[in-house]
């Protein structure tokens, strides 16, 4: 327990009672004096509050102009060109002047530029009134949703130039579109898949190098594969280039399945996209192979049962 | 062991109440609509509950769709669920091909009796093999099924009305079972059951006879039909 000093604010009072001869001195002596606790506990300033260390713009200025005629200094000392006295320099010249023995290097002298030794403060972002700077200030992301904005903006841009374009009959409609992914772009148990659509093309697809009737020799895979090409109605308009890794035949067509229908989604339009998601050919499948648990033989079935 | 093993009964007894029916979507999940012609369909044509059914869907996350399952005009989901149930040990490939077998028998049997026939009888003669299948399992279906209820301290067999699923989950059923025990050792599982299902279609055959069994069954003990309480 905190040593809780305990000052009573007008014991000379009851002091002065018990001079004078009066009847209840203690009854008095509560009514009169107030105990005031404090305890050292409420002294202490609460450091976590806080938050981390709040240096004041002067402050940081000071040490940037300290810095740079250190800078120079250093330079002088070593006999080089203050000019062109560059970081690496100085810090040659801190291990020369102060050579340091200890193994933790973060221990060793440095001299570094205030912005690298300070940490960097959120500035402020309202004014005194309490008005935000920014005019995004209260959707929570303001550079998201800004970014957000300037790119509709631009995309408003193009469409009007496309526009023009189009009035002066420059525009002209056959380039090829591709949609191009590198990164995985279909998943299922475990396997992974990814594939380069190619639109204005003869329905074509190869998978891994080799032409899909080789590979897929199961009729159910292939028909997995056409299966969003055939809901949509565009078998022979898109030719697939795909490579797929991991897994067994049926996974394989699954994730390659995935990822067809996540590629055409930027070739159709909103309503066919939901079309897709509720014929639940965008819902990546969650199933895998339940594992195996102690005391019984596979992941549900139990041992033979004995009664004794 | 023997204590380990009773723990762990015990142990699987207790994960059994809330782990056995579990599936890995959320139940939040709706069920995904393959048919393309669902979709097609405009707004004026639907009644009220398909209107709702609709909004539901465009607010709900939907699962995946299976494997065996496509919007091609080929696809049949009864079909489908009869080569799962002749799978054996996941052998999804051989099941197909004995179906597919199966029907091309049933198409060549067909179109022979067809070029023997006289002119009056070939418009009777079914050539399709799909109609011929889905007719023959719903001559195959039964009507009422009977449930093992306990009363007073003997099991009565009660007669009960089934459900759709339960009544060609029951069909199928036989069939599979009918044409893997009653055949002779040298014919194949695609020739026994072309013949089964051409008999199943003209309405005789030993898996006509089973759901008749039944009927009577149920006949029998209609006098302990009161026994059902729901």
């Amino acid at each position: 327990m905190a040593a809780s000093c305990v000052r009573t604010v007008g014991s000379f009072l009851g002091k002065c009672m018990t001079c004078s001869s009066s009847i209840n001195t203690v009854a008095t002596q509560v009514l009169l004096s107030r105990q005031v606790c404090v305890s050292s506990a409420l002294c202490r300033k609460n450091l976590a509050a806080a938050g981390p260390e709040k240096f004041t713009l002067e402050y940081i200025q000071k040490q940037v102009e300290e810095y740079e005629i250190g800078k120079r200094y250093l330079a002088n000392m070593m006999g080089e060109d203050p000019e062109n006295f560059t970081q690496e320099d100085i810090d040659r010249s801190i291990t020369y002047l102060f050579p340091s023995g200890l193994f933790e290097k973060t221990a060793r002298p440095l001299m570094k530029h205030p912005d690298e030794i300070f940490p960097k403060q959120r500035a402020v972002q309202w004014g005194a009134d309490g008005r935000p700077f920014h005019f995004l200030f209260y959707t929570g992301k303001q550079s998201y949703y800004s970014l957000m904005h300037d790119l509709y903006g631009k995309i408003l841009k193009i469409e009007k130039h496309q526009d023009r374009l189009r009035a002066k009959g420059l525009f002209s409609q056959d380039a090829e579109l591709i949609h191009f992914w590198d990164d995985l772009e279909g998943r299922r148990k475990t396997s992974d898949s990814s594939l380069i659509l190619r639109d204005c093309g003869s329905g074509h697809i190869t998978v891994n190098g080799q032409d899909y009737l080789q590979y897929f020799p199961v009729l159910q895979d292939r028909e997995q594969l056409m299966f969003p090409l055939q809901f949509m109605g565009v078998l022979g308009r898109f030719n697939l280039e795909c490579k797929v890794s991991g897994g067994g035949r049926s996974s394989q067509a699954g994730a390659l399945r995935l990822a067809i229908s996540r590629a055409l989604l930027s070739f159709l339009s909103e309503g066919d996209g939901e079309a897709m998601r509720q014929a639940g050919l965008l819902t990546p499948d969650p199933r895998v192979r339940e594992r195996k648990k102690p005391g019984q033989e596979g992941a549900r079935r139990k041992f033979t049962w004995k009664k004794r | 062991w023997y204590a380990i093993a009773l723990q762990t009964s015990l142990l699987s007894f207790v994960c059994r109440v809330f782990l056995v029916r579990w599936s890995r979507y959320n139940p939040y999940y709706l069920e995904p609509e393959v048919s393309k012609e669902a979709y097609s369909r405009p707004e004026t044509e639907l009644s009220a509950e398909e209107k709702e059914q609709r909004e539901l869907k465009a607010l709900r996350p939907i699962k995946a769709a299976t494997s065996g399952v496509s919007s091609s005009v080929f696809d049949d989901p009864v079909i489908s669920k009869f080569i799962n149930m002749m799978m054996e040990h996941g052998n999804k490939v051989l099941a197909r091909e004995i179906m597919t077998q199966t029907l091309e028998n049933i198409k060549k049997k067909q179109v022979e009796k067809y070029h023997k026939a006289s002119e009056g009888e070939r418009e009777a003669i079914e050539c399709n093999p799909y109609t011929i299948f889905h007719q023959a399992l719903e001559n195959c279906k039964p009507v009422v099924g009977l449930a093992s209820i306990q009363k007073g301290g003997k099991y009565y067999q009660v007669p009960i009305p089934l459900t759709d699923n339960r009544r060609r989950f029951l069909a199928m059923k036989w069939m599979i079972t009918e044409c893997r025990d009653n055949k002779h050792r040298r014919t194949h599982m695609y020739e026994k059951l072309s013949q089964e299902l051409l008999a199943a279609f003209g309405k005789e055959g030993n898996v006509m006879k089973k759901k008749y069994e039944l009927h009577k069954m149920a006949e029998a003990n209609r006098a302990y039909a009161h026994y059902r309480w729901w």
